[in-house]
């Protein structure tokens, strides 16, 4: 995985069938995000951010064109080739947390390791890590309901980033949070982005996050209307 | 992992409250109906060999024929000789001569007249002989309800229903009018030692009497006979196969073949229904299992069904970060063991109790009627469980399968999920 590029899609078309037609979502996207960037793909609704999330993240599968993730071709992997692609190198961030309410904070957190077999001891030590650089060490035996949305996030971040992926995957991470919160996860964010090499993409509306990206992909009907660097 | 899964059960109760109480009780009720069957089925065994059909049964091939009539003409004239070679032959064994008739009993009033009449159906067996089984085998020792034991040939006991129907009392004199083995009538007085109350309606009967086998021989002309032979173990234990190989010598050695005055022998459960019984009752453990397997099947099914709405976003979420459909599916069959095995646990301990308090205290049904089947088959009055072996295994058939099969049909539902949905579906 020292590859540049991390994703790369070529002429990638995703079309679903609405009754007796076909509606494209994603028209002849060709991208390529290096590691370690900070981007957004940002676009009204229906624009085709969310299912550019979904191809890129393995969850979905092209109808045509290709889509290289971390050296892998999502088109040719299987359901286990792509849950095992997502285990270990893809975390995900989502708008609404998810965080499973009956366990801890740090058992949230630990959840993917224990997917990956790690140890006991290797568990608690990346559990710690990861709690401390979204700052919730001293949460970390709360359950989920115990905290505010912006902790709730933060946690997310802390489970998508235990196991320092090589890529993160958020979709409207801030849409629940208030100002003041939006900016600390951005932040926190952009920090492993810096301190741990992880790539963030993006799918975002919300002018807060847009600040925050080194790089703004728009998305327009399913295409690619603008790349801007900063 | 197993123990994240456990945790997860422990601490969400509408996750698994419901299913381990399913199990639970299910559970309990298994061991409860084996712990049952295992004291009820021994006990029954015991009660009906003792009062009518022995561990092993002799009879003149003719008598067996024709047994509904009671034909004293089929009697075994030389049954005394028959017990000599068969206690020779079965040391482990002890034979009783027993015999049934039927007669007229005339009750007479101060001055010896006639003042009422009755017939009866008398059972005779060694009832004078110090030291003999057959008081207790009978139940007549600890039933006796006024008087005593008989402890002449002709004195009798009778039921306390016929001694009150007809205003007898202890030591008053009666006469019973019958026929012989050969056909002539035949009189004799008999003294009223006892009234007893079995409890069981068969033998408490109005026309119940209990007479000394040699009185009765006196009284039937059948010196030396009888019209049935009884063996028991002298452990008490009844087996099919121990009774199987004294009625195999039985029938070899001493029956002839088309004498209907030879004798020939029946295991226990050859005689009545008891056969038929006996594999229903060994079949019954693993009846009660099926059947709690399909009901706590169908419960848990419908539960894994509504849990796996409830938890659709957790099962989303695990998908979404990478955990395979099958091991998903996995986790979900080996939470539903976890839950079957708590479930079990708990159900036995409980089953186990229930079916301690059977065996200690018992459950009197006398006054339900249900102690005697009609048939020759008696139950105990008092109905006492007992802790047998399987009560500690047999709940875990039900208990781990049914919740098992539930997660198996209720989970197929992970692979209908389309991952291309997760985003959209975790985010509503």
């Amino acid at each position: 995985m020292t590859e540049a590029k991390l994703i790369h899609t070529h002429d990638l078309v995703k079309a679903y069938p609405v009754a007796d037609r076909e509606f494209v979502a994603l028209k002849n996207v060709n991208l390529e995000i290096e590691r370690g960037e900070f981007a957004g793909l940002v676009g009204p609704s229906g624009s085709g951010k969310t299912t550019l999330l979904n191809v890129i993240g393995s969850l979905d599968i092209p109808t045509s064109g290709s889509v290289t993730v971390l050296d892998s071709k999502i088109e040719v992997l299987s359901h286990k080739q792509a849950a095992n692609l997502r285990n270990l190198h893809i975390g995900f961030i989502f708008q609404t947390y998810n965080l499973l309410p009956v366990y801890t904070v740090a058992e949230n957190v630990e959840f993917p390791l224990l997917l990956l077999g790690k140890s006991s001891d290797e568990r608690r030590s990346m559990v710690e890590d990861a709690l401390e650089w979204v700052g919730l060490t001293d949460k970390a035996e709360m359950r989920p309901a115990q905290l505010s949305g912006g902790e709730s996030q933060r946690v997310a971040i802390a489970r998508a980033m235990v196991k320092k992926p090589a890529l993160v995957l958020a979709d409207e991470p801030t849409a629940n949070l208030d100002a003041k919160n939006s900016h600390r996860i951005l932040e926190t964010m952009e920090k492993l982005n810096a301190e741990l090499d992880t790539t963030f993409l993006f799918a975002t509306h919300d002018e807060k996050v847009m600040q925050y990206m080194k790089r703004i992909i728009s998305l327009e009907d399913g295409e690619v209307v603008k790349d801007e660097t900063k | 992992m197993i123990k994240f899964l456990l945790d997860g059960i422990l601490r969400d109760r509408s996750r698994s409250l419901f299913p381990v109480l399913t199990v639970f009780i299910g559970t309990a009720i298994t061991v409860l109906m084996a712990g049952y069957i295992g004291g009820v089925m021994p006990d029954m065994i015991r009660m009906s060999a003792h009062l009518d059909a022995g561990h092993v049964k002799v009879t003149s091939q003719g008598y067996f024929e024709d047994r509904t009539q009671m034909p004293l003409d089929m009697a075994l004239d030389d049954a005394e000789e028959i017990i000599v070679q068969l206690e020779d032959q079965f040391p482990d064994m002890m034979w009783k001569a027993r015999t049934r008739f039927g007669g007229l009993l005339d009750i007479p009033d101060e001055n010896g007249e006639t003042r009422a009449q009755t017939t009866v159906s008398a059972q005779a067996a060694d009832l004078i002989t110090p030291g003999s089984t057959e008081l207790d085998y009978l139940k007549i020792r600890s039933s006796v309800r006024n008087g005593s034991l008989p402890t002449d040939p002709f004195d009798i006991v009778i039921s306390e229903n016929m001694a009150d129907a007809y205003g007898l009392d202890i030591g008053d004199m009666v006469t019973l009018m019958t026929s012989t083995i050969n056909g002539s009538m035949s009189f004799q007085n008999f003294r009223v030692a006892g009234t007893v109350v079995f409890g069981v309606a068969a033998l408490d009967k109005g026309g119940a009497i209990f007479a000394d086998i040699e009185g009765a021989r006196m009284v039937l002309n059948m010196n030396g006979g009888s019209t049935e032979i009884l063996g028991f173990f002298k452990d008490d234990e009844y087996t099919g196969e121990r009774a199987q190989i004294v009625t195999d010598w039985i029938n070899t050695n001493l029956s002839v073949e088309g004498d209907p005055y030879s004798p020939i022998a029946f295991r226990f459960e050859d005689v009545n229904e008891f056969a038929a019984m006996m594999q229903w009752a060994g079949a019954f453990i693993f009846i009660i299992s099926g059947v709690f397997i399909a009901i706590m099947f169908i419960v848990l099914w419908n539960s894994g069904l509504m849990n796996g709405l409830r938890r659709y976003g957790e099962i989303g979420l695990r998908l979404a970060i990478g955990e395979a459909k099958g091991h998903v599916y996995r986790s979900m069959l080996v939470e539903a063991t976890l839950i079957g095995t708590i479930g079990t646990i708990l159900g036995t301990a409980l089953g186990v109790f229930f079916v301690y308090l059977l065996q200690e205290y018992g459950l009197d049904i006398s006054g339900m009627g249900v102690t005697d089947t009609g048939n020759g088959i008696y139950y105990p009055d008092v109905i006492r469980g007992k802790v047998i072996p399987a009560c500690f295994y047999v709940g875990f058939i039900p208990g781990i399968i049914a919740p098992f099969l539930g997660a198996l049909v209720s989970g197929r539902g992970i692979y209908k999920r389309q991952t291309a949905s997760l985003f959209k579906e975790l985010e509503t």
